[in-house]
């Protein structure tokens, strides 16, 4: 006989809650995680695992070879750069900056995205339309160009840094989540919270949230990517990180007139910005199949 | 469809509003005074007086907008402080070489990525699926700036093939393309995949192949032109984002764009020049984007009446 809807069900309580939590991360992208729990471990103890002072300099010791070519010495396993420091020092505590950068900028972009995304998408009216318009503007603007022009502008730093990416990226989120927020708030349970009376910014907050977070998550992840790469862009063109603070794209731009001569300065910090961002892809990929309702319980 | 154009135009006037006015901003976020930034560190007295007059500095905020506003209607950005000529001029002179590195950047991205997708689309899971993929995501996590990089160590510095920057003949042209095309065409080729694979599963290609057609003809006259509308939106939307992109890769390759005239710009505190450029190319992008939306009203009757 065929099991009975019911019989399912109770099977699905009954189930352990350990073995569920384990199901939920089968096929998860186990390579990207590693690069990405790396880049985590590097970014908060690099001060303390760091081989060399990745800001002295040492004339004598510029340009040297990573170990694995013929002058190379294990004492700087991946060169040193033009002005003599320690490559995997300076990769090491740079990624601190990108995860700095990366995590802060989600965080200040997602939040603006999110409220005006509850906000427009739960009132609706006036207040949809002048939200609506707004993000679409920030949508269709040229980000770069106009995130070089405030940079330069406002002046090179980590903080200013911070808050032009975050105040140029928000757009992105409070678009979709808009989108998000309207199909929720078409179901019963939040009409009847409000016949209820329950207040509408406790609706927002307890009913309407939770019910986009996966999105909210998705999009940050896939965002994590972009924001490490539009920052590298402004390190390199010498509008981010002031020197010599080490970060990915500052390192590019340094050892850029020298790559004629030494192939290593520029390869390093782009195979480590390369391999940050396309695990930040996987993993938003993979999440975003994950949390899709749809594909639930396959 | 009245109705759609008009609100579509009335999207793009408020768009290039927000950009002017935080353009204006932009000036009034300096730390400290603005006639001082924009004389210099080292300009005396007297001569940032005379700036703050002529910029209008003295008056109020809201005058200062009023005039600003009147300025932009005009396209009149005042004259660069570094050469004193019309920073809009400047920057018009220099856009010229941005269009024509979009524009191939735009015929490879099309070309290439939209090849390989409707490659990937006849054979879900062979080797041009699999070797686009990979292709594709690698484009999309290198950063430009280190593909250019990369590019120019490999084809110019170790094989020699290629120059590596400047302007020029043909040559020139096939590395800063190249690397701005690469990360764009990631995009294209996961759009042209599943836009092609819903419409060879649709029914109307079904009976093409009831009746007999050969596949290839029904590949490329049949299901491709099914596929073009959403393949034409992105490539708009990719050409708004190498004008963009340009900043970087004019830089790179030491190319006379206006990408680069506003990175030299912002390193000269030419803030002239910077607004013109920041205004320009925004109304470049918001046109190339009214366009799109205007044929994809036109193509998609759903669209045009909903």
């Amino acid at each position: 006989m065929a099991a009975s809807p019911t019989t399912i069900g109770i099977e699905g309580l009954r189930s352990p809650a350990k073995r569920r939590y384990w199901a939920a991360l089968r096929g998860a992208p186990l390579i990207p995680i590693a690069i990405l729990s790396v880049v985590v471990f590097c970014g908060i103890f690099g001060n303390f695992i760091a081989p060399h002072d990745p800001e002295a300099p040492d004339p004598l010791l510029r340009l040297q070879p990573p170990a694995w070519e013929a002058d190379g010495d294990w004492t700087y396993p991946l060169g040193t750069d033009p002005v003599g420091r320690d490559m995997l020092s300076r990769l090491i505590v740079g990624s601190q900056v990108s995860l700095l950068i990366g995590v802060t900028v989600v965080l200040i972009a997602g939040t603006i995205g999110t409220v005006l995304a509850l906000l427009s998408g739960y009132f609706r009216g006036f207040a949809d339309a002048v939200i609506s318009r707004i993000t679409d503007a920030f949508i269709s603007m040229p980000f770069l160009v106009i995130a070089v022009a405030f940079a330069g502008i406002v002046g090179p730093s980590l903080n200013h840094l911070i808050l032009i990416l975050g105040l140029l990226s928000w757009a992105g989120y409070a678009r979709i989540l808009r989108g998000e927020v309207l199909r929720v708030c078409q179901q019963d349970f939040i009409l009847l919270a409000q016949i209820t009376g329950v207040p509408a910014w406790r609706i927002m907050l307890r009913h309407v949230f939770p019910n986009i977070a996966n999105t909210l998550i998705v999009l940050a992840t896939l965002q994590l990517g972009i924001t490490i790469i539009a920052s590298a862009s402004l390190d390199f063109l010498g509008l981010g990180i002031p020197p010599p603070r080490p970060a990915w794209g500052g390192m590019l731009a340094e050892g850029r007139i020298y790559m004629r001569t030494a192939w290593w300065v520029v390869t390093v910090p782009g195979v480590a910005i390369a391999l940050t961002v396309m695990s930040t892809n996987l993993l938003g990929d993979w999440l975003r199949v994950k949390l899709d309702p749809k594909n639930r319980g396959m | 469809m009245a109705r759609y154009v008009v609100s579509r135009v009335l999207q793009a006037i408020i768009v290039v509003w927000i950009v002017t006015t935080l353009v204006f901003v932009l000036v009034r976020l300096t730390p400290g005074d603005a006639a001082q930034v924009l004389a210099g560190p080292s300009a005396p007295q007297e001569e940032i007086d005379a700036l703050r007059k002529e910029l209008g500095l003295d008056q109020s905020l809201g005058s200062q907008y009023v005039d600003y506003m009147s300025r932009v209607v005009r396209g009149d950005f005042r004259d660069s402080l570094r050469f004193h000529e019309s920073a809009m001029g400047l920057m018009l002179d220099r856009f010229p070489n941005t269009l024509k590195l979009a524009g191939i950047a735009l015929v490879i991205s099309v070309g290439l990525g939209g090849l390989i997708g409707v490659g990937s689309a006849i054979h879900p899971g062979g080797l041009v699926d699999r070797g686009g993929k990979f292709f594709a995501i690698l484009g999309q996590s290198m950063p430009t700036f280190w593909i250019g990089l990369l590019g120019i160590l490999i084809f110019a510095v170790k094989l020699g093939w290629l120059p590596a920057a400047g302007p020029g003949d043909w040559k020139h042209y096939i590395l800063p393309s190249a690397t701005l095309g690469w990360f764009s065409m990631a995009a294209m080729v996961r759009l042209t995949r599943s836009a092609m694979l819903d419409v060879l599963e649709s029914d109307s290609v079904k009976f093409l192949r009831i009746k007999g057609l050969r596949e290839r003809e029904i590949i490329f006259k049949h299901a491709l032109r099914n596929a073009s509308i959403p393949i034409l939106t992105l490539a708009g939307l990719q050409f708004v984002a190498f004008l963009s992109g340009s900043v970087i890769i004019e830089t790179i390759f030491g190319w006379p764009g206006s990408g680069r005239l506003m990175v030299e710009s912002v390193t000269a505190r030419d803030y002239t020049v910077v607004q013109a450029g920041t205004f320009f190319i925004s109304i470049v992008l918001v046109l190339v984007n009214l366009v799109i939306d205007l044929t994809y009203g036109f193509i998609d009757p759903r669209i045009r009446f909903g």
